[in-house]
């Protein structure tokens, strides 16, 4: 591509893709965008709760439809089975790992045997999120933070929100119930879902436009062939990571047009749903702080459902088990849990071995930043920012490994071996070297 | 007698004539050409043109100065393709091409292809940009792949490029006159279309799934940005592996067949060619091979441009040249970049 001059690149960049991007991109959600407007503005009309209900579950269907057509049956039956097992065992108190099992089940049989691979693709986000709420619902349940099991009409307008039903995120009952409340139509409101709206579109016209043209055309960076390995590396990993952006801040933008996604203190109402954090990424302290960015209704779920209820097994033990089940959650795709496995043991590896180093050196080197009443003796010095600016770069060191082989649709096994060879399994052996550091100084 | 001697070389000399005209590449002479076309009498002077390619010029004059520069293109991606290579495009030089070329060769594959794919990609792309006006947004088309998937942008230019590429690059082989070998003209169609073919492919619209953790919730589909010298590189595979065939019997009608392996049909993307080629080795003109001496070589290299390969044997002589070089580039926000300059003495090396 170097051959191309700059300029014919750009004119080419704006008519070949710019445009195409965003036309497509709004294309595609301008009507999900609608009904949430439309479903919140019902909600002020004053409907009993019933009908309020109702009117999410007919949005949501529609807007299914609208994104899978006749496949989203399978969502459905997957919300009806959920709602049957809750029902079923109604006075159960072990309805969450109950349901968690039986959920395992239809996915496992959905991705082995149920349908093609292409359709199950599309539709794996939706299915997450659906298993999630129930889970969560179940769990809740069995703790009494939601005291009755819900009638049916609630309990699918909860599925079936359509703030939250194509593009998540997700959000607890609780949270539901709550913005059925319906709160009142306010400027910060709106100016929360326009300015979601209009990053979405950045991060995917960032994701389409730039990332894959990113060197040399937009940053003058040729190198030699070693190099050039891993600058391609990097753009496939920044294409994917803005792609999970763009859909985060769309779904900020469907949840809060929707009617939730705030926080209340004392009548002080904020629209202030956050779903990913790009800097924090993109600019990582560490790979803990880059997991819990990433996703962060995700990460409270996987918290409360899976890593504290393990964690009587040993904190290893809690973490792998985390990411199995949000490998599980994404679906049996051998990249996707290559991906999430090896993700685990990066992060459980560095996070211990920062643990140790805080001791030893009594200085602020954790995973998360320490708050500002910390105890460590040394803070600020010039060796400390060195050992954090170290870490930093193997996150991101990491995150271009991690990252290079997201390619749609691709799920042969064989690719991501080939993809890892490459880069001559950089990020396994530097791991295993903090490993072996670890054991050294314990 | 006499009346009738004298009139046998006339024919000879006609005959001749008809033959040469038959070459449907003669048309890359027009890389030379200097003059700008805006008139319809200049149809007549350009060289390399047969008949219905000069009418064509006269109704699209607009498109000739884009057909030169594809004329230009193709030399210049060529030689730059195959400069590892004994033969290196070198008898690409109108109007007098070298045997190699007009014999049927594997080489005259690899050219005819690429001068079909160059002519659509420059009509293409001065479409895209602008430069000519003839060419419309056509309709979207029909068909869509799968469900959820959309077009964006003018998609028909390609479509267009391949149209009057193909009218121009293919009117010598189409001639009605019964003039020229059946089987070339066959060889030749067929290895132009090879070339149209690696268009369409680098052309297919690049799309990326946007969804929940990745899943294909949104689909996203841009057309890819492209280089005549990608194309090029995917046909110099093709040419690597491309098929003799000889012209037989099958049916009511002679079709090319591989010669050597088992009856099958010629693929669709495979190039064919029906003259074996010369070693390229020594100068011989009569083969069209300009041989390799006083060609660089790269000594450290075991490809075809290594020293050994590329002077057949025959031995190599080192040489030091001094070479300019951009040296400490330094980025400026926003956005070029300043380099200064290093000299730096390297050793080269040149086939005996």
């Amino acid at each position: 591509m170097g051959s191309l001059s700059r300029q014919a690149f750009f004119q080419e960049l704006g008519s070949g893709c710019l445009l195409p991007t965003v036309q497509q991109g709004l294309e595609q959600v301008w009507q999900l965008l609608l009904i949430c407007l439309v479903c919140r503005l019902s909600w002020r009309l004053g409907l009993p709760n019933f009908l309020k209900h109702l009117s999410t579950v007919v949005g949501g269907f529609y807007t299914l439809y609208l994104f899978f057509e006749l496949h989203m049956v399978w969502v459905v039956l997957l919300s009806l089975l959920c709602y049957l097992i809750l029902f079923l065992c109604r006075h159960s108190s072990s309805r969450g790992p109950f349901l968690s099992i039986t959920i395992l089940i239809y996915l496992l049989l959905g991705e082995l045997h149920m349908m093609d691979t292409t359709t199950w693709h599309k539709m794996r986000g939706s299915q997450m999120v659906v298993a999630m709420k129930a889970v969560s619902l179940a769990f809740d349940l069995d703790k009494g933070i939601v005291d009755k099991v819900p009638s049916p009409v609630e309990f699918m307008g909860y599925i079936y929100f359509v703030g939250t039903v194509i593009f998540g995120p997700w959000i607890s009952f609780n949270s539901y119930m709550d913005a059925v409340e319906s709160r009142k139509l306010s400027v910060s409101w709106f100016m929360k879902s326009v300015i979601s709206c209009v990053k979405s579109q950045l991060c995917l016209l960032i994701s389409n436009c730039v990332a894959p043209y990113l060197f040399p055309y937009f940053i003058p960076v040729f190198g030699n062939k070693l190099l050039r390995k891993w600058l391609q590396a990097y753009e496939n990993s920044l294409s994917f990571h803005f792609s999970n952006y763009f859909v985060s801040f769309l779904g900020e933008t469907t949840t809060t047009l929707a009617g939730a996604g705030f926080t209340e203190e004392k009548d002080n109402l904020k629209w202030d749903m956050t779903i990913a954090k790009p800097l924090y990424v993109e600019f990582p302290r560490s790979m803990v702080e880059v997991v819990t960015s990433w996703n962060l209704p995700m990460s409270r779920w996987l918290n409360t459902y899976v890593f504290r209820k393990a964690l009587r097994y040993g904190s290893f033990t809690a973490i792998i088990m985390t990411y199995t089940a949000s490998a599980l959650l994404h679906g049996l795709s051998f990249h996707i849990g290559a991906v999430l496995l090896t993700l685990g043991f990066i992060t459980y590896i560095e996070h211990v071995l920062r643990k140790r180093l805080s001791a030893i050196l009594n200085a602020c080197v954790l995973s998360k930043r320490c708050p500002s009443d910390c105890k460590h003796r040394h803070k600020k010095e010039l060796w400390v920012y060195l050992i954090n600016g170290t870490f930093s770069m193997l996150a991101l060191l990491h995150l271009t490994y991690l990252g290079s082989d997201f390619r749609p649709q691709d799920g042969v096994a064989s690719h991501t071996i080939q993809k890892w060879t490459q880069l001559s399994w950089t990020s396994h052996w530097l791991t295993f070297a903090l490993w072996v550091f670890y054991r050294l100084i314990l | 007698m006499k009346r009738t001697f004298p009139s046998l070389p006339l024919c000879l000399l006609t005959f001749l004539l008809l033959s040469q005209q038959c070459t449907g590449i003669r048309w890359l002479a027009l890389s030379q050409t200097a003059q700008h076309i805006n008139k319809t009498q200049h149809c007549k002077t350009l060289p390399g043109l047969v008949s219905s390619q000069a009418q064509l010029c006269r109704s699209n004059l607009e498109l000739m100065q884009t057909i030169i520069q594809a004329a230009r293109e193709v030399k210049k991606v060529c030689q730059k393709t195959f400069t590892d290579m004994r033969w290196n495009c070198s008898s690409i030089d109108g109007p007098k091409f070298l045997p190699d070329l007009e014999r049927g060769t594997r080489e005259s594959a690899f050219v005819y292809a690429l001068s079909a794919a160059a002519i659509s990609h420059t009509i293409a792309r001065a479409c895209t940009s602008g430069d000519l006006r003839l060419c419309s947004c056509g309709p979207i088309p029909g068909e869509i792949p799968e469900p959820g998937y959309r077009w964006g942008g003018c998609a028909d230019n390609i479509h267009y490029g391949l149209l009057m590429g193909s009218k121009f690059s293919d009117a010598p082989m189409k001639m009605k006159k019964k003039s020229g070998s059946h089987a070339n003209k066959l060889m030749h169609l067929h290895n132009s279309e090879v070339g149209r073919q690696a268009l369409r492919d680098a052309l297919v619209m690049k799309c990326k799934c946007h969804g929940v953790s990745g899943s294909c919730s949104i689909r996203t589909c841009w057309r890819g940005l492209l280089d005549l010298k990608d194309i090029a590189i995917d046909l110099k595979t093709k040419y690597l592996s491309a098929t003799k065939v000889v012209h037989r019997p099958m049916g009511t009608r002679k079709q090319l067949v591989p010669k050597d392996i088992d009856i099958r049909p010629v693929r669709e993307n495979e190039l064919v060619y029906l003259q074996s080629s010369p070693d390229y080795c020594m100068k011989n003109d009569k083969l069209g091979s300009f041989g390799t001496q006083d060609r660089q070589c790269n000594k450290t290299s075991s490809g075809s441009d290594s020293c050994d390969l590329m002077c057949c044997g025959r031995g190599y002589n080192p040489y030091t040249e001094r070479v300019v070089e951009r040296c400490h580039c330094k980025y400026h926000w926003c956005c070029y970049v300043t380099c200064k300059k290093c000299d730096k003495t390297v050793e080269k090396y040149v086939c005996k």
